[in-house]
């Protein structure tokens, strides 16, 4: 009887644990976009020879794809897997110093990973691609104190870029804040190393599709000083920087200036936007 | 009438401080304590010829990882701890393993046929396909469960288990949502022991049965995700004389993971093993197949860490530094896999035998990937947010993962000599193991000879000569080792690797080491200088890598 009794137990035990949920299909679910005025920078620390890096590329580009302009990817070439294999399909360096530097300082030791409005978690400011959505979404219900503009100029004749970034603050803000200013570039047609089938040839794309590319900073690594001190509610501070395409590979029409505003002490992203080189 | 009291109080508290010294003294009579600590040190040096500048050190000059254990017993209550630092962690250790502290913290209490554990804990259901939480130092791992644990005998040969808690995840300590919390329970009716009728039946019966589940909140604003993932699993071990069967199949709701793709797909495992023993043979065979079977407490997690399931290796561990210099490392995405063993005892003044006997074993193993079909036709195979494929049960894929025969033989030849040499022949998926894609194969052959001369009762020494031969990945290598023992304390030895078939010139590196070690007791201390090259270590198919390095290591160890 006692034994009978411990089985009833158990399976009574073993019914509540069997609160399993199957998801049936359709499997995927939207994003809230209407709520806040908080854009988000998704980093995405990449390597051509990083096998697992596309299926990350196609994560972060979900993520865009649900709330389109309120998310901005930089795909960040660093590390070993983006060093270039001289005498192989994959030569071609797409790495620059500014990428290697932030890299080396938000310590990512491996590919892929990346950082959401470089938000600091206890001393952690890397994720993976799978936490990215769910960093995401919640500072996409936020509200920034700032509204970030971009004007873009390319003259070209000149191959010059005059872009002008307008950081329009709708509340009083008091503190150290830089403006970092980068230049991306979409649809570089390169190799990419790749094992998910779902994704394209494995183990070679050897025409893969490279987006968001980070080309250039055109500010410091770190930023260029934005406000140091505090500034009232619906004042505007610009800043104007120019850039040379001259003796590039850079594909004007295929480029966009990414601005983001960064907390000087902690690196957190007050605010980013994009905007297209040419319209 | 005051001096009375004043005695009085005087003989109570005399007598009062005895029965507690008493108490004192008896408990301290019934305790224990037992510990054992390690500490391995490691100093780098800029090593050219293996591509380690001063500015790739950067700095860090040494590595250390080091644990003290203590257990403490009072009869039915034990209590224990465990310290641990990695102070950086030795390369090939997950950085993130960097800091120290107490990470395991336990206090228990056994009753006869009853046990509560708080705390951290590990544990095992059956194989561990649904569960296993463990410790190995070696790989830097440790998924141990902290909460409670809970086993209760009603009758000897009925047991039951229950597990509660959230697995430790290197030095995070568990917050809110940051990770899955692990609800198990177990049950194994063992018929021999809890039928009197049966206790000396030829005929042996084990029947065992669990369930676990996991519960981690769905923060993904993309995807529907299952918030409590269930597995369950049957095993049964059935015995006749010299025979015995043991076998078990898990099955796992839709478990979307970073692992898998984030498919929706069901999980399963399966795990077969058979085998006959009997006087100078032995015959074991064994047949897995995994399918979407990664079970973590985060989903999102793709380091070595945070499993519940643990998916036993069919493939034979080797030691040598040859033969394991490609270890197989399961594939929880899916494989399917079989392995065969013979172990046969030549007898004793036999032709074969000589004087002494000879021992023969054969081992043969193959591991395959599952089969893949698209579940529409308008569904790529395992694409995100889908059901991602579907497999038949028995089919073997077209790919081999790993091949491995290998034929040994242990044999003395005088008082004075023993050896055991080895030959084996390897096929190994450097482009899915290793995760190198387009690498061909390694297909191996490996020869050892290690033949042990002893001198006197005290004196020994030991000589390895090995040989691996590919074609691929980094060529030939050949590898000496000479060991000199004294016993019981004294150990000297010098090593050379050397990697003579590379196609690269440059690299054509020896990997020199000398090591010397002297153990007294249970405490023993090791000194190794030398390179040592860059592989993988594997351990029950859990593998790190581990990065090329030269330098000074030591290894000191005790327990009591």
């Amino acid at each position: 009887m006692k034994i009978f009794k411990i089985l009833s137990l158990t399976l009574v035990i073993a019914f509540v644990f069997s609160a399993c949920d199957k998801v049936e299909a359709p499997y995927q679910t939207g994003f809230d976009c209407e709520s806040g005025n908080q854009n988000v920078l998704i980093e995405d620390y990449t390597g051509h020879t990083c096998v697992n890096c596309p299926g990350a590329a196609v994560t972060a580009h979900d993520i865009k794809s649900n709330c389109e302009e309120r998310v901005i990817i930089i795909a960040v070439h660093a590390g070993y897997f983006a060093e270039p294999l001289e005498g192989t399909e994959f030569d071609y360096d797409f790495r620059t110093p500014t990428g290697d530097v932030w890299n080396n300082y938000f310590g990512i030791i491996s590919n892929p990973n990346g950082l959401v409005n470089r938000v600091n978690n206890d001393g952690n400011y890397i994720l993976s691609p799978g936490q990215w959505a769910a960093q995401a979404t919640k500072l996409l219900a936020q509200n920034s104190p700032v509204n970030i503009s971009i004007k873009n100029d390319f003259n070209t004749s000149t191959n010059k870029l005059s872009t002008t970034i307008d950081a329009n603050f709708v509340d009083a803000v008091e503190g150290n804040y830089n403006i970092v200013v980068c230049l991306t570039e979409n649809n570089i047609i390169k190799p990419q190393k790749n094992n998910n089938s779902s994704i394209g040839s494995v183990p070679e794309i050897l025409e893969y599709e490279h987006m968001h590319v980070l080309r250039k900073v055109l500010t410091q690594q770190w930023g260029n000083e934005l406000l140091n001190g505090s500034v009232a509610a619906n004042q505007k501070i610009s800043k104007t920087l120019e850039l040379s395409f001259d003796g590039t590979d850079w594909v004007a029409e295929n480029c966009n200036i990414v601005a983001f505003i960064t907390n000087v002490s902690d690196k957190s992203v007050l605010q980013v936007n994009e905007s297209a080189v040419i319209e | 009438m005051n001096k009375l009291k004043i005695v009085l109080l005087l003989i109570l508290t005399i007598i009062g401080v005895n029965t507690v010294n008493a108490q004192i003294s008896d408990m301290l009579n019934r305790s224990e304590v037992h510990g054992s600590f390690q500490v391995d040190g490691q100093y780098y040096q800029a090593d050219n010829a293996l591509g380690i500048t001063d500015s790739i050190l950067g700095g860090r000059k040494m590595g250390l990882n080091g644990f003290g254990k203590i257990t403490y017993n009072l009869g039915k209550f034990s209590a224990g701890m465990r310290y641990e630092a990695y102070l950086t962690p030795i390369a090939g250790f997950d950085p993130a393993l960097e800091g120290n502290g107490f990470p395991n913290l336990w206090a228990s209490y056994n009753d006869d046929n009853f046990s509560v554990t708080v705390g951290s804990f590990y544990e095992q259901f059956g194989n561990g396909l649904v569960l296993r939480t463990y410790e190995e130092w070696a790989l830097g791992y440790d998924n141990a469960l902290n909460g409670v644990r809970v086993t209760y005998e009603p009758v000897r040969g009925l047991l039951f288990k229950g597990v509660y808690g959230t697995q430790r995840y290197f030095w995070d300590k568990f917050e809110k949502n940051d990770r899955g919390i692990v609800r198990g329970v177990d049950a194994e009716m063992d018929f021999n022991t809890l039928f009197t009728g049966m206790t000396n039946s030829k005929f042996r019966f084990v029947l065992g049965g669990s369930m676990v589940s996991k519960y981690q909140i769905d923060e993904n604003p993309i995807y529907k995700l299952p918030e409590n993932v269930a597995s369950f699993a049957g095993r049964a071990n059935i015995g006749y004389g010299k025979f015995n069967i043991s076998t078990e199949y898990a099955y796992k709701i839709n478990d979307p993971s970073a692992i898998n793709n984030y498919i929706y797909k069901e999980g399963q495992a399966f795990l077969a093993s058979l085998s006959y023993s009997t006087k100078g043979l032995g015959l074991f065979a064994q047949f897995k197949r995994i399918d979407n079977f990664s079970f973590r407490s985060d989903r999102d997690v793709t380091a070595n860490a945070l499993d519940i399931s643990y998916l036993p290796p069919i493939s034979e561990s080797h030691t040598y530094a040859l033969t394991s210099m490609y270890p197989y490392a399961t594939q929880p995405n899916g494989e399917i896999g079989f392995q065969f063993q013979v172990n046969y005892k030549v007898p004793k003044k036999s032709k074969l035998g000589g004087k002494y006997g000879m021992g023969i074993a054969i081992n043969y193993s193959q591991i395959n990937d599952i089969v893949r079909n698209k579940v529409n036709d308008t569904t790529a195979i395992n694409q995100k947010g889908t059901l991602g494929y579907t497999s038949d049960f028995l089919k073997f894929g077209d790919r081999i993962f790993w091949r491995d025969l290998n034929i040994s033989i242990n044999k003395k030849f005088s008082k004075k000599v023993k050896g055991i040499f080895q030959y084996m022949y390897q096929t190994y998926d450097i482009a899915t193991i290793e995760g190198h894609p387009g690498e061909p194969a390694v297909n191996s052959h490996i020869a050892v000879a290690d033949v042990n001369y002893k001198f006197t009762n005290r004196k020994s020494l030991r000589i390895e000569l090995q040989g691996l031969w590919t074609k691929e990945d980094m060529g030939d290598w050949a590898a000496i080792l000479l060991e000199y023992t004294i016993s019981p304390h004294w150990f000297f030895s010098v090593t050379d690797q050397y990697n003579y078939g590379n196609a690269v010139k440059a690299d054509q590196i020896h990997y020199f080491s000398a090591a010397f070690g002297y153990t007294h007791n249970t405490t023993r201390f090791q000194f190794n200088y030398g390179r040592q090259r860059e592989g993988i270590v594997c351990i029950g198919g859990v593998c790190r890598q581990v990065p090329a390095s030269s330098g000074l290591s030591v290894s000191i160890s005790t327990n009591f």
